[in-house]
């Protein structure tokens, strides 16, 4: 769904809105969440005294506890940020855009439908024109389609490999060096409609920093989907190895990279490392 | 600077204003309401610890959304990961490979891993996707005390299959 695409949810059942948000997890768009979400309450209203009750359990169980049970700064830390995605496409960007062009086109392949698009704070792999979907001015509003998850249960998986072959992925993809310490903490798979898409994450045990990859994979004959990176103002650095364009982002002490496998296929690797490891990481992903 | 009072009175507007609509989307992707709740109030207390970006934020609101999603991967993360250990300590054990799956017979498989306590707590957890708080009542323990007790046991796992 474009993000100035008006939400209509006349047309969605209180299922097909739940499943919407699930879906928000592992996309970005802030605006259709609280949408969705206002949507869903209106529906589904409180019960008299719920929060209070809430609260009670809050004040009796929770307080004071030493640390909460899980951390609310998984990939990006709950910062402020500027939520105003700047409707210009960089000159690095048409840059990038315009050597990932040459590249495949030299190689003989069809020219890539994504290209990498960036501002000071967003990070994307859009569709195949210029102009971010913002600038459009979309006429009907249409329901989201192809985004409702017919089965996301979670599939673990024992391995980078085993995921990897889960997501029925192939090429540059398992790398052979890892900071030391990493072991992987694990991997699963997702089969959502529309997409697959993979996590794995390695940790030092008994440490709270992780390194975590994500590949996701849309699905033939899909509209697909993109996905938002934020980072901060730190420049984005384009790696180019064998063919394909690498991009190395910042977010206030996580890295990241991120590439297109092929059109169907974005890639991440990211945690709170150097981006020298990063690198190294990549450059390890073609060691055989 | 606020007074703890006042704090505590402008967290708890907050909450009551927001927790319905946090709840909904938590129970939307947890699919389990003990779980849902659980990921709520996990919020409310990493706003606790951080006040002041909350309040610096601009929209507490909006702030609340995103670190909730935060809390909710991070559950699934954690989840998953004590899901690979007990798999991986299936695997372990090569008598057991030959053996059912199931859960039924899944309290053969760690004797010598875990004591019958322990085992009993990560089933709790892991398998029948008990929230800590349920898991805490059940033992008569507090919250704090079922979260260490997991991690511990988390830790010694780690430590007898060898990662």
């Amino acid at each position: 769904m474009k993000a100035n695409e008006v939400f209509d949810d006349a047309a969605m059942s209180d299922k097909e809105l739940e499943a919407l948000l699930r879906l928000e997890l592992d996309r970005e768009d802030p605006a259709l969440t609280l949408q969705v979400l206002e949507s869903l309450s209106r529906r589904q209203p409180e019960k008299p005294g719920e929060a209070e009750a809430a609260w009670q359990r809050f004040e009796t169980h929770y307080l004071p506890l030493e640390e909460p049970l899980y951390s609310g700064e998984a990939e990006r830390p709950a910062r402020r940020r500027k939520r105003i995605w700047l409707r210009v496409v960089s000159l690095a960007a048409v840059f990038a855009l315009a050597v990932g062009l040459l590249v495949v086109q030299a190689g003989g392949s069809n020219p890539v439908t994504r290209f990498a698009r960036w501002t000071t704070d967003r990070f994307t792999f859009g569709q195949t024109d210029l102009l971010p979907a913002e600038e459009k001015e979309s006429e009907t509003a249409t329901p989201p389609q192809n985004l409702l998850s017919e089965s996301s249960e979670p599939i673990p998986c024992a391995s980078l490999e085993d995921a990897v072959e889960e997501l029925g992925l192939e090429g540059h993809l398992i790398p052979t060096w890892l900071p030391e310490g990493y072991v992987l903490e694990s991997a699963e798979v997702r089969h959502m409609a529309g997409f697959s898409t993979m996590y794995a994450y390695y940790t030092i045990p008994g440490e709270e920093p992780f390194i975590r990859f994500r590949y996701c994979r849309d699905h033939p004959g899909s509209s697909g989907g993109v996905s938002i990176h934020e980072k901060d103002d730190t420049p984005v650095e384009v790696y180019e190895r064998d063919g394909t364009l690498y991009y190395f982002l910042s977010n206030e002490g996580f890295e990241a990279v991120t590439w297109m496998l092929d059109d169907m296929t974005e890639c991440s690797i990211g945690g709170e490392l150097p981006r020298e490891d990063l690198r190294k990481i990549v450059d390890s992903l073609y060691d055989t | 600077m606020q007074t703890e009072e006042k704090q505590r009175e402008l967290l708890k507007k907050l909450y009551l204003e927001s927790y319905h609509s946090l709840f909904l989307y938590a129970r939307s992707v947890l699919q389990d309401p003990s779980l849902a709740e659980e990921a709520v109030q996990d919020t409310f207390c990493i706003a606790c610890v951080k006040q002041e970006q909350l309040a610096a934020s601009g929209n507490p609101v909006g702030w609340l959304v995103q670190t909730l999603k935060n809390v909710l991967r991070n559950m699934e993360r954690s989840h998953s990961s004590l899901y690979s250990f007990m798999r991986t300590a299936v695997l372990y054990d090569d008598t057991v490979l030959k053996e059912s799956r199931e859960d039924a017979n899944v309290d053969l498989l760690y004797g010598d891993l875990l004591p019958e306590e322990d085992f009993r707590l990560l089933k709790r957890i892991v398998l029948e996707r008990y929230s800590y708080l349920e898991a805490a009542e059940e033992l008569g323990i507090s919250l704090e005390a079922c979260r260490k007790r997991v991690q511990r046991i988390k830790q010694r796992l780690r430590e007898k299959l060898g990662e």
